[in-house]
């Protein structure tokens, strides 16, 4: 698997992200676009992923995902 | 200037054939066999031809069994119109030898007598007339070849309304044109020698060119290539200069000819020249095909470079079994995006 920066996130109560803090920038989540559920590759031993689809403060689209075994947010795509 | 000594070959009731063909390209690599029955050989660069002339008409003798003609000449023209002619005047006789042997009729004409044998030769014996030419001259008069030495190069071509410069060389005996070396077939010759030496650049250009030319055409007719030009560049006494060159790939047209020729002319241009010779040798086929008019030429690059793709992805299978695969490595979560998110649909996308 590639590998991905790690990202600090603060959540709402729906543990939707609200904030990002990315290379010491904390932005706020303008738009949700769209969240999906990542079994992986689970025969291989990758574990599950919640995926979002967000467009922030700057207007940047991203695409992050929380890690459900490792606890953990990373950064996955940034559109042009 | 080099005198040139050529031979003509004719056969009056057989074909030329390979042994004959074989035995003259042993005296000379300038034979020319014209049509079925007629041959010229070129032993210039002989000093003194009798002894192979001998050795010439005992073959002739030993492979020929109907009658046949050796004519002996400084020119192609003269050599063949000595063997052809039919009517020999007391003056004719005097520009002439004759050596019959058995069924060989061996006629010279005797170097510095040209114009007085052309000018005693019967117009319909004249071969660079045509009969149209011919007829329209004996209506106003003239006969003989040495009528129209008064006329003049302008009034004949006013005449016969054509280009009539060589025309008028011919009818004074000269004839400059040269003996090309088609046998054996691998290798092709030609062959000039000129009345004053030269080295004037640009006039050696032009006989180059004339030399490419002729040779390009005989390689078209051919189908071939050469590999190797050799150039033989006469020098005062009879002496010779020799340059060649091995070709990289095959030659097979005349402007690139003309370029080798030039280049292997620049190294000894400083000094007189009073002849040429040119052999290409080591002539293999060239593989023919037709223009695709319907393909564009990106296309074949793309097929170039996708084969060559292959066949280094081949080889490294080959070292690498099952390590290696060509493309991007796209992640299955990817792959699997694809299907179903529009953010990712694109027309790279979906030929993915």
């Amino acid at each position: 698997m590639k590998h991905y920066s790690s990202l600090q996130v603060q959540c709402g109560s729906n543990q939707e992200p609200l904030k990002i803090r990315y290379q010491n920038q904390l932005l706020q989540v303008a738009a949700l676009l769209e969240s999906w559920q990542d079994t992986g590759c689970w025969w291989a031993g990758e574990s599950e992923k919640s995926f979002y689809r967000l467009v922030l403060e700057d207007q940047s689209v991203r695409e992050i995902f929380y890690d459900l075994a490792e606890e953990q947010w990373y950064l996955y795509k940034t559109y042009d | 200037m080099l005198m040139r000594k050529i031979v003509y070959i004719f056969l009056a009731t057989e074909s030329i054939d390979t042994p004959l063909l074989e035995a003259c390209s042993l005296h000379s690599s300038l034979v020319e066999p014209i049509g079925e029955q007629e041959l010229l050989l070129d032993l210039s660069s002989f000093n003194r031809i009798g002894d192979v002339l001998t050795l010439l008409v005992g073959t002739v003798s030993s492979l020929v069994k109907g009658k046949a003609g050796i004519g002996i000449a400084v020119s192609p023209l003269l050599a063949r119109l000595a063997v052809q002619r039919r009517t020999f005047t007391v003056e004719a006789r005097s520009s002439c030898r004759s050596f019959p042997r058995q069924d060989i009729d061996i006629i010279q004409v005797i170097p510095g007598r040209e114009s007085l044998f052309m000018s005693t030769l019967p117009l319909a014996e004249f071969t660079p007339l045509s009969p149209r030419e011919c007829k329209l001259l004996k209506r106003l008069g003239y006969t003989q070849v040495g009528d129209l030495v008064d006329l003049g190069p302008a009034r004949l071509k006013q005449l016969l309304k054509r280009d009539a410069s060589m025309l008028w060389h011919n009818i004074r005996g000269r004839d400059y044109s040269p003996v090309r070396g088609l046998y054996p077939p691998e290798r092709l010759g030609y062959s000039l020698s000129w009345e004053e030496e030269c080295k004037d650049y640009t006039q050696l250009r032009l006989i180059l060119k004339a030399a490419s030319r002729e040779l390009g055409q005989l390689l078209e007719q051919r189908h071939a290539g050469c590999h190797h030009v050799e150039m033989h560049l006469e020098i005062s006494e009879g002496k010779s200069l020799v340059t060649e060159r091995q070709l990289s790939s095959a030659c097979h047209d005349s402007s690139r000819l003309m370029m080798i020729l030039e280049g292997l002319m620049s190294d000894m241009i400083t000094i007189p020249v009073s002849g040429l010779r040119v052999f290409l040798k080591d002539l293999k086929p060239v593989e023919m095909r037709s223009q695709d008019l319907f393909t564009l030429r990106f296309t074949y690059q793309e097929e170039a470079k996708q084969q060559k793709r292959a066949a280094s992805m081949e080889q490294l299978l080959q070292r690498f079994p099952g390590r290696i695969g060509l493309g991007i490595n796209i992640e299955r979560r990817e792959k699997i995006l694809l299907f179903w998110d529009p953010w990712r649909f694109s027309p790279e996308g979906w030929q993915k």
